[in-house]
């Protein structure tokens, strides 16, 4: 079988309202080696970042103020400048319908909080390798 | 008595109640149950009870079958009760159903008796509750969030080196962000189990290594207990089709109790 070429993680694109946990989650990605971490607090401040900022992978909270999660990632999976950026959830909406809604607005993964900030990027890599082999981003 | 003032009375209770004879022909029907379900109480009298409630009538939806259940004659001197949905197609009624057997004075059995109570408060209650539990999961999880993912990086080493007492104090923190996890997961599990909304992710399972891996995660515990956990499988335990996760919660909910409620150094 032909071995799969994963993506290179170099920046990434935050949307997150609570500040207190995008420290977590950028402290976090500059553990797993991603130092280029963009900081967005909410889907509307996400969308407007996403065309400038170009990022290789794109972490979306679901409950944020202007625009959630859930909308941000239908509007990015419809822009046919950003569907192919992969889009995973880290959320502490953990009911089973809720990650449902989540994959089924097209992210690649859904990700519970509290989450392991020191595994954080190699489960980021663990969906993106799942997501490579199903051959969607 | 009459028949009358017996009407009066069980037409005053806020319960519906219905009578059917051994025929599971419609003896008597209350008007609490009539206002409940929108039906014509003198449509129902003398009719078989499949028909009122069957899906044989198409205009009837299949579920309302489910209110007339049990065969006066073979289910006779059974008495029991279930939670039922009623629906007209257009809205659904929760009720209790209680049933038992209809006597005559002389003691000989002559139907089947039964009782609807209104559940659609409880089951507003009931969502409230799933509802209020499922926000507070969420709230207590973004604090949490933080305060974990702050204390494993430090731990980690991520914000450079530590002394060994404040080490110490870190790993409390740390033990103790896991245990108040633990505790809303469990709480959400709860109010899942409640409402019927668990859902089971059954695979091929080794239970050998479910186990060792709930005892692995105990050892700590078990060690300040003065307690050794040991282990002992049977050869050739065949693999089981079961949820993992759900299987290692049950195992480790069951040592962790059996080390909290065992005397100190009792060995293994």
């Amino acid at each position: 079988m032909d071995s799969l070429k994963l993506p290179t993680i170099h920046k990434v694109l935050v949307a997150e309202d609570d500040p207190d946990i995008q420290k977590v989650i950028r402290m976090s990605l500059r553990h797993g080696g991603v130092n280029d971490v963009v900081l967005t607090a909410d889907g509307r401040e996400c969308l407007a970042a996403v065309d400038r900022e170009r990022p290789d992978l794109i972490l979306l909270d679901v409950s944020m103020p202007n625009l959630d999660g859930y909308q941000t990632c239908v509007q990015l999976k419809a822009n046919p400048e950003t569907k192919c950026i992969p889009v995973i959830f880290l959320t502490a909406k953990v009911q089973m319908h809720e990650a449902e809604v989540g994959i089924k607005s097209g992210a690649l993964g859904y990700l519970s909080k509290p989450f392991d900030p020191l595994t954080l990027h190699e489960q980021i890599l663990a969906l993106l390798a799942k997501g490579a082999a199903r051959g969607n981003p | 008595m009459n028949d009358s003032s017996c009407t009066c009375i069980l037409d005053s209770l806020t319960s519906g109640i219905l009578a059917v004879d051994l025929d599971s022909r419609v003896l008597f029907v209350s008007a609490a149950l009539c206002r409940r379900l929108g039906l014509e109480r003198d449509a129902w009298l003398g009719k078989p009870a499949a028909e009122l409630f069957g899906p044989a009538n198409p205009r009837i939806p299949a579920k309302r079958s489910a209110l007339y259940r049990l065969d006066p004659r073979r289910d006779g001197a059974k008495s029991e009760y279930r939670e039922i949905e009623w629906s007209d197609g257009n809205r659904i009624v929760h009720l209790r159903e209680d049933s038992s057997p209809l006597y005559d004075q002389a003691g000989q059995l002559t139907g089947r008796l039964f009782a609807y109570h209104d559940l659609s408060w409880e089951k507003t209650i009931d969502q409230m509750k799933s509802e209020f539990i499922a926000v507070a999961s969420h709230e207590l999880r973004t604090p949490m969030t933080s305060i974990k993912g702050s204390v494993d990086l430090i731990l980690g080493g991520c914000a450079g080196e530590v002394s060994s007492e404040a080490l110490e104090l870190l790993e409390v923190a740390h033990s103790a962000c896991d245990r108040m996890i633990r505790l809303i997961n469990n709480i959400l599990d709860l109010s899942k189990i409640e409402a019927g909304q668990i859902q089971l992710h059954l695979e091929r399972i080794d239970l050998a290594i479910v186990v060792e891996r709930s005892l692995r995660s105990l050892n700590a515990l078990a060690g300040q207990a003065g307690i050794t956990l040991k282990q002992n499988f049977p050869n050739g335990l065949p693999p089981v089709d079961a949820d993992r996760d759900r299987i290692e919660q049950v195992i480790t909910n069951l040592v962790s109790n059996a080390i909290k409620f065992s005397p100190a150094n009792r060995g293994s």
